[in-house]
């Protein structure tokens, strides 16, 4: 496995929020993670990313073999995670260009590929300005699968691609999140995954995922085939889980 | 004051009565009053020397003036002034329709009287007043009616005497339809203690462009006292921005400028750094007093170290048909560092539209979060947010400037993050 979340716990300023998660995400393998609002998948992302505010209180999260509880946000970046944030802050005084040249400098620079993919996601016009300063909900999900791509995670946690976002948008988010699924040019034999956090469930139908996942409550409610997941929630809602959750328990 | 109490000649017969006002006032300035016991300081006389090129200069010099923007290779200037304490060591122009010379020497060959604190009142306070007794040198820059001065003017304030005052006074004539790009670089030699006083006088003609670029690189134990007054006619525009490299012991100043003529414009902005133990009380304000006049301050404070900064701001619109924004910001990077944003909106006619904002606060968790998702570490991030903070867009600035303090700001915010 490349990510393991083991019975994971989380309070944030003093609130579970999580309440033990189990959820796994393969080598090469896109899993689709929906839920309600507040149901905890936003949490989940940030858990495994570090956040200074989301304390473990039980649980671990493994990747690639190695707990990351106590790592630092960076030091999991550094060991190949990414992550597209659902609303990124905005950043002042620095133009998205030179966050991506930033990028690049760590990466020992790709910038002919950075240049594709700032045409692939219609970035041209972003690249000039501060980062998310003024940015449409379509441009700012753009911004953040052109830094990820920059990136090139092992495994990418995409937040909430789908959300705020037009027509002609979703086909360029889902290009890029394919794209971050190809193999590396590098090391053909690592094999990016993704973890896609969809409240909608419209990406669900454009990208082709192995497995969904869906949360209630801070918990995993059910998971399965990403199709019959996907379709279940699409036709039936959330509401139809929470009953059969309860049937369940 | 040491040394310098002795009654000096008068520079012309018409400054009598500037010369009596400017004593009345130094005569009821206490200590107290003015934060400084200007006994503590001596005035220098100027010496019989002159430098024919920066690159001339003796190293140290050399090299602590090019840490403000004074460069060596003066092809890519129109014109350089430099001055050693008390003493004007160069007054060079290289390009037709500028005039550069020292205030003494423009004493001599231009008629001052229009100009010579005329943005300025002489007894403003004890420090101007002591400028006009006691001043030496300072730099006069006239761009000649319709001139546009290709390249930026240099002058540079060194101060390296222990433990003196420095006081020139600068005017800028800018005639009609002229622009020139100026440099000001001030600094002071390693630790040593002094007082600077420089007075500036702006005139900005009708249909003229100014742009004024000034970096202090001071040293710790040296007290700063600029004051400058801009007048700015008709069509004009004045474009300043201001930046301080280094600690120092403390700094107060607050240009104003007086947009007097139809669709005049101004835009003053700064970058204070609270280094070390810097006090630095700093301001700027616009008057409006024409239709259709334009200005904005931009001013950016970063506290660090104990340092405590004033930032102060003022638009005065006293007539109809004027717009001016005001944006007032603060970053604090140590819990013993202050930031006090101190912006004021006065209207004073009907049909003003005078806005600011302003902000004071730490860098916000959720960007370094940000950053450190994408792989930057605590100290890469906060260096990011932290010149982020810094980038100010200077409207009509010089590619050669701009890149200039492009690369000062660069070593600002890396002396800010420490």
């Amino acid at each position: 496995m490349l990510l393991e979340v083991r019975d994971l716990s989380v309070l944030v300023k003093g609130r579970e929020i999580l309440k033990g998660v189990d959820l796994t995400v393969g080598l090469g393998e896109s899993v689709i993670l929906m839920g309600p609002n507040g149901s905890g998948k936003s949490s989940l992302i940030h858990a495994i990313m570090g956040h200074a505010d989301y304390k473990i209180t039980k649980g671990s999260i493994l990747f690639k073999g190695k707990e990351l509880n106590a790592l630092s946000t960076d030091e999991r970046a550094k060991l190949g995670i990414g992550v597209s944030f659902q609303v990124p802050p905005k950043v002042r005084g620095v133009s998205l260009g030179k966050l991506l040249s930033s990028i690049g400098e760590h990466d020992g620079g790709q910038e002919a590929k950075v240049d594709e993919y700032i045409r692939m996601l219609r970035c041209e016009e972003l690249v000039g300005r501060d980062v998310n300063v003024g940015f449409s909900g379509g441009e700012m999900k753009r911004a953040e699968l052109l830094l990820l791509l920059a990136q090139r995670p092992s495994l990418s946690l995409i937040d909430e691609p789908d959300s705020g976002v037009d027509v002609d948008s979703i086909r360029l988010v889902t290009r890029a999140i394919e794209e971050l699924l190809k193999p590396k040019d590098s090391d053909p034999a690592d094999m990016p995954s993704a973890l896609i956090v969809t409240h909608l469930g419209t990406i669900g139908k454009h990208l082709s995922a192995s497995r969904a996942y869906i949360m209630l409550g801070g918990k995993v409610a059910c998971f399965g085939e990403a199709r019959a997941i996907v379709d279940l929630v699409l036709s039936r809602g959330f509401e139809e889980c929470v009953r059969c959750s309860r049937r369940k328990h | 004051m040491r040394e310098v109490l002795e009654e000096e000649a008068l520079r012309a017969d018409w400054t009598t009565d500037l010369r009596k006002r400017a004593k009345d006032r130094l005569s009821k300035s206490s200590p107290s009053e003015m934060g400084l016991d200007l006994s503590r300081f001596r005035m220098l006389q100027p010496r019989d020397e002159s430098a024919s090129s920066v690159a001339s200069l003796p190293r140290e010099v050399r090299e602590a003036s090019e840490a403000v923007g004074v460069v060596g290779d003066e092809t890519a200037r129109s014109g350089t002034y430099f001055q050693l304490d008390a003493t004007a060591l160069m007054k060079k122009v290289a390009v037709k329709g500028l005039e550069i010379m020292s205030l003494e020497d423009a004493f001599d060959q231009l008629d001052l009287k229009r100009y010579y604190w005329n943005a300025v009142p002489v007894d403003k306070d004890g420090f101007t007043s002591a400028v006009e007794l006691y001043g030496k040198g300072g730099y006069v820059i006239v761009a000649r009616r319709g001139h546009k001065v290709e390249l930026p003017v240099q002058a540079c304030l060194f101060m390296k005497a222990n433990e003196s005052l420095q006081a020139p006074h600068n005017l800028i004539v800018a005639e009609e339809d002229s622009s020139v790009d100026i440099i000001t670089g001030c600094t002071s030699m390693p630790e040593k203690n002094g007082l600077h006083v420089g007075v500036s006088e702006f005139y900005v003609k009708k249909g003229a462009r100014v742009t004024f670029t000034m970096i202090h690189g001071w040293t710790h134990d040296i007290h700063v006292r600029p004051r400058t007054g801009v007048m700015v006619e008709e069509g004009g525009t004045f474009v300043s921005h201001y930046v301080n490299l280094n600690p120092l012991s403390t700094l107060q100043m607050y240009p104003a400028v007086r947009l007097n003529g139809r669709a005049a414009r101004t835009s003053l902005s700064s970058l204070l750094v609270g280094l070390g133990k810097s006090r630095m009380d700093v301001g700027a304000e616009i008057e409006f007093n024409a239709p259709d006049t334009k200005g904005e301050i931009i001013s950016k404070s970063v506290g660090t170290g104990d340092s405590t900064v004033y930032a102060r701001g003022r638009l005065v619109g006293n007539v109809d048909g004027v717009r001016g924004h005001l944006e007032c910001r603060g970053l604090i990077m140590n819990p013993k560092s202050r930031v006090y944003a101190i912006p004021e909106l006065m209207g004073n006619a009907m049909d003003v539209e005078l806005t600011h904002e302003a902000s004071v606060g730490k860098l916000s968790q959720d960007q370094i979060y940000y950053l450190m998702s994408k792989g930057f570490t605590d100290e890469e991030a906060t260096s990011i947010l932290v010149r982020g903070f810094m980038e100010t867009k200077i409207e009509g600035i010089p590619p050669m400037l701009d890149s200039m303090i492009r690369s000062v700001t660069d070593i600002v915010a890396s002396r800010a993050v420490g």
